[in-house]
């Protein structure tokens, strides 16, 4: 009894371990496809604690087995049975055990145990392909998080979905919503010669998943009414499409394609959905990335822009040579260029108060007047450009200059803003100039009438003098050629040479008056001076003159006290002689000619009276001019040079003295003239 | 025999007329100013008065415009004798109603060619 009842109560024992043991593998299962629920569950911690759960019912089946090694009464095959889940323990799930034939429990057992090994086959396969598409999850959500680029997201999405799916082939298309078509972005490993680049919704696995919103599969892609004839004949088996949802917004599908045995499962549904979240994700960071980018370069370019303006209005500003200032609505500057300051004087700070004030109005003007008198402010509230070309603006120095000046307002949107912007040049040197120039063209003007005047002159002299050059050359002429041609008496040809002789002498004296003349004008002519007895002289010449003086009494009236005067006695002799000359000539009916002399101060006065025609007021100052004879009827049938009068008034300013004339139209005239006298001491009187 | 009155202030000029003119057949009477002239023309019709321009008193042109206005004397031919030949001065002569310029200085010719062409031959 007591053997029967340990191997009794050793079979009941082992019985009981089984039944424990299959109980726990039992557990362990139900344990695995509780961590098997919603696939969006599924976190790697849980996937450990399943591995972890599993390996302690290992452990507690080897105890089972263990226990069943150790007693003594245990049979053959339940060692066989104990050496296999020995091995199960150490990790080797692959083992069976031997079929236990016996009909008994252990045969049954046995079974179990199979199963039981087979069961966990399954689940640790199914654990690993968990973990790996979990890794594949997890590497493309990585991808997603460091993305800077598109492509790098999207492709690494594209490619692990594929991997993960033992997909072929897949493809990311884009809506395109102006277009109302989806194409294709991406593509990954597909084999399609003829591979879509848009379609449409509801076109194909993708165009459907996209129109229906919801995962699309195809496991006979051949035998589907959708399928295109290139996809199959590149060999297209099945086919996978999931929608890209942001919120109820599609963006598009992503598809997969199979060319081999591979269907696709619910779970592949699934799990493409998880990747088309990430698609999503990737596209949603990938257009705010883009946007910042965007953004970022936009402002970049804004700021280099606005940099690059401003540098080009400082080098404006700086480098013309016009001032400019802003000046606000109360007259106050707010900026000033270096040019506005080197011409004002002044610097932005001691232009800070009242600006337009200082500038615009003598100093002492009353702010308030200055505002409302003031064309620069209007021009703000005008709402246009003011120009000033004859402004007066002051400096700091207070001395003022002419300016152009333009105020314009600062505008926006059509209305002044307030600051009127004003720029302004000195015109004090184009004023200069321009007086200068008009100074310079009214010499001008005045030395071309003096040309065109002296040029005229000139003419009519060269006229008169050529005229009166002939008068002789008449004389010699005829008389010539009367020596030459008539039968002559000695006694007239004597005459005739005389005559010859005298005119020549005639015409030699109008030469060399007009060159003396010409020599005195030009200053030429030097003085030989010495002390002068004029009464003298005007004997000597009144002794000489007595031929030519026919019909023309001369009177001397002299001052006996007259001193000497210093002269050079040639010239003084020749302007007496033109003097008396003169008066004969311009005395056609005759009529006493009175020479006077007398001292007057430090000078001696000679008058040449005579009872001739006289000469009109207003040529009174004209007779001594060159060549100014013919522009006065009454010289103009005086013989002779015309230069005798303008002869004596050169002689005479030699001197240093004065001639002038004076007469009576039909009376006669009377040539005054003055000469200094020889210094003497001064002589008190008695 | 023509009848020729010389109107001249230069002496030596009129020395020159008398000279060369003073063996022919005409009446040659000579004045020194247009005054003179005047009265020897108003004395006895001339066939031709030569004047000069520039004289005293009373100068050529006024003695042609007298002339002119003269009634009885006013067709006598009058020949300006000049050395002033330029042409607005000979318009100038024409408009006082000078009937011929002899241009100073003239030759004995010239001066016989004038006085054949108003007065008839200057021989016998």
């Amino acid at each position: 009894m007591r053997k029967r009842l340990p191997g009794l109560s050793a079979r009941g024992g082992l019985l009981g371990a089984l039944v424990a043991g299959a109980l726990a593998v039992v557990l362990v299962a139900v344990g695995i496809s509780v961590q098997l629920g919603p696939a969006d569950q599924v976190l790697l911690n849980g996937s450990l604690g399943s591995i972890a759960f599993l390996s302690g019912a290992v452990i507690g089946l080897g105890g089972l087995v263990a226990t069943l090694v150790v007693s003594r009464s245990m049979s053959r095959r339940l060692r066989a049975l104990g050496r296999a889940a020995h091995a199960v323990s150490a990790g080797d799930l692959d083992r069976t055990v031997p079929a236990l034939p016996g009909g008994d429990e252990v045969e049954s057992l046995g079974r179990s145990f199979n199963a039981m090994t087979g069961s966990l086959r399954r689940a640790r396969a199914d654990e690993l392909e968990r973990s790996e598409r979990l890794v594949a999850l997890h590497r493309a959500s990585t991808a997603v998080a460091r993305q800077t680029v598109r492509s790098d997201a999207l492709d690494v999405i594209l490619r692990e979905a594929a991997r993960l799916l033992g997909a072929g082939g897949a493809s990311l298309f884009l809506w395109d919503a102006d277009a109302g078509v989806l194409r294709r972005a991406r593509d990954h490993g597909s084999r399609d010669a003829a591979l879509p680049t848009v379609v449409a919704p509801g076109e194909g696995v993708a165009g459907t998943a996209f129109a229906r919103r919801a995962i699309f599969i195809v496991n006979d892609y051949a035998g589907w009414s959708g399928a295109a004839a290139t996809a199959v004949a590149s060999g297209q088996r099945a086919g996978l499409a999931a929608p890209l949802l942001r919120g109820m917004q599609r963006v598009g599908a992503i598809t997969l394609r199979t060319y081999d045995w591979k269907q696709f499962t619910e779970d592949d549904a699934r799990l493409l959905e998880l990747f088309a979240d990430q698609m999503v994700a990737s596209l949603a960071m990938v257009d705010a990335l883009d946007g910042q980018r965007a953004a970022a370069a936009d402002a970049d370019a804004r700021r280099a822009e606005s940099e690059r303006l401003a540098n080009e209005m400082r080098s404006l500003l700086e480098s013309t040579s016009d001032g400019v200032l802003v000046v606000d609505e109360r007259g106050s500057c707010t900026f000033i260029n270096p040019a506005a300051q080197q011409m004002l004087g002044y610097s932005l700070a001691e232009l800070g108060g009242d600006a337009h004030v200082l500038l615009h109005h003598p100093p002492g003007a009353s702010a308030a007047t200055a505002l409302a008198d003031c064309a620069f402010v209007a021009a703000r509230s005008g709402g246009r450009p003011i120009t000033g070309d004859d402004e007066t603006l002051w400096r700091k120095d207070g001395s003022a200059f002419p300016a152009r000046c333009v105020a314009a307002p600062v505008m926006r949107d059509g209305r002044a803003t307030g600051p009127v912007i004003i720029t302004f040049s000195d015109t004090s040197a184009r004023k200069a100039a321009e007086q200068q120039f008009t100074a310079s063209v009214e010499l001008q003007r005045v030395a071309h009438e003096r040309l065109v005047r002296l040029d005229k002159a000139k003419s009519e002299f060269v006229s008169i003098l050529t005229h009166q050059l002939r008068t002789p050359l008449t004389g010699i002429q005829g008389f010539s050629e009367l020596i030459r041609d008539e039968d002559l008496s000695i006694r007239e040809m004597k005459e005739y040479a005389d005559n010859i002789n005298s005119e020549a002498r005639r015409l030699a004296r109008m030469i060399k008056e007009t060159l003396d003349l010409d020599r005195m004008a030009a200053g030429r002519m030097t003085l030989d001076l010495g002390d002068v007895d004029l009464n003298q002289l005007i004997e000597a010449l009144a002794a000489h003159a007595g031929p030519t003086m026919r019909g023309h009494p001369l009177l001397l009236q002299f001052d006996s006290d007259m001193p000497r005067i210093v002269g050079d006695e040639a010239l003084v002799s020749e302007m007496l002689r033109n003097l008396l000359d003169n008066a004969v000539k311009y005395s056609p009916q005759g009529g006493d000619v009175i020479i006077t002399t007398r001292r007057e101060g430090q000078h001696a006065h000679v008058v040449v009276r005579d009872h001739g025609i006289g000469i009109a007021d207003d040529s009174l100052e004209i007779v001594f001019d060159r060549f100014a004879r013919v522009e006065s009827e009454a010289t103009r049938y005086v013989d002779g040079t015309g230069l005798g009068l303008p002869i004596v008034r050169q002689i005479v300013q030699l001197h240093g003295g004065r001639v002038w004339a004076e007469s009576r139209l039909g009376h006669g005239s009377a040539f005054h003239l003055t000469l200094p006298l020889v210094a003497v001491p001064a002589i008190a009187s008695p | 025999m023509g009848s020729l009155v010389f109107c001249e202030d230069d002496p030596m000029i009129r020395r020159l007329i008398e000279a060369a003119l003073g063996n022919t057949r005409h009446h040659i009477r000579v004045a020194p100013d247009g005054k003179a002239c005047l009265a020897l023309i108003q004395q006895e019709r001339p066939d031709v008065v030569f004047t000069d321009v520039s004289m005293p008193m009373m100068d050529g042109l006024q003695l042609a415009d007298t002339i002119r206005a003269m009634p009885d004397l006013a067709d006598v031919p009058i020949v300006v004798m000049t050395a002033r030949v330029q042409r607005e001065q000979m318009d100038e002569y024409v408009r006082h109603g000078a009937s011929d310029v002899l241009a100073k200085p003239f030759t004995m010719a010239e001066l016989r060619q004038r006085v054949e062409a108003f007065a008839g031959g200057t021989k016998e």
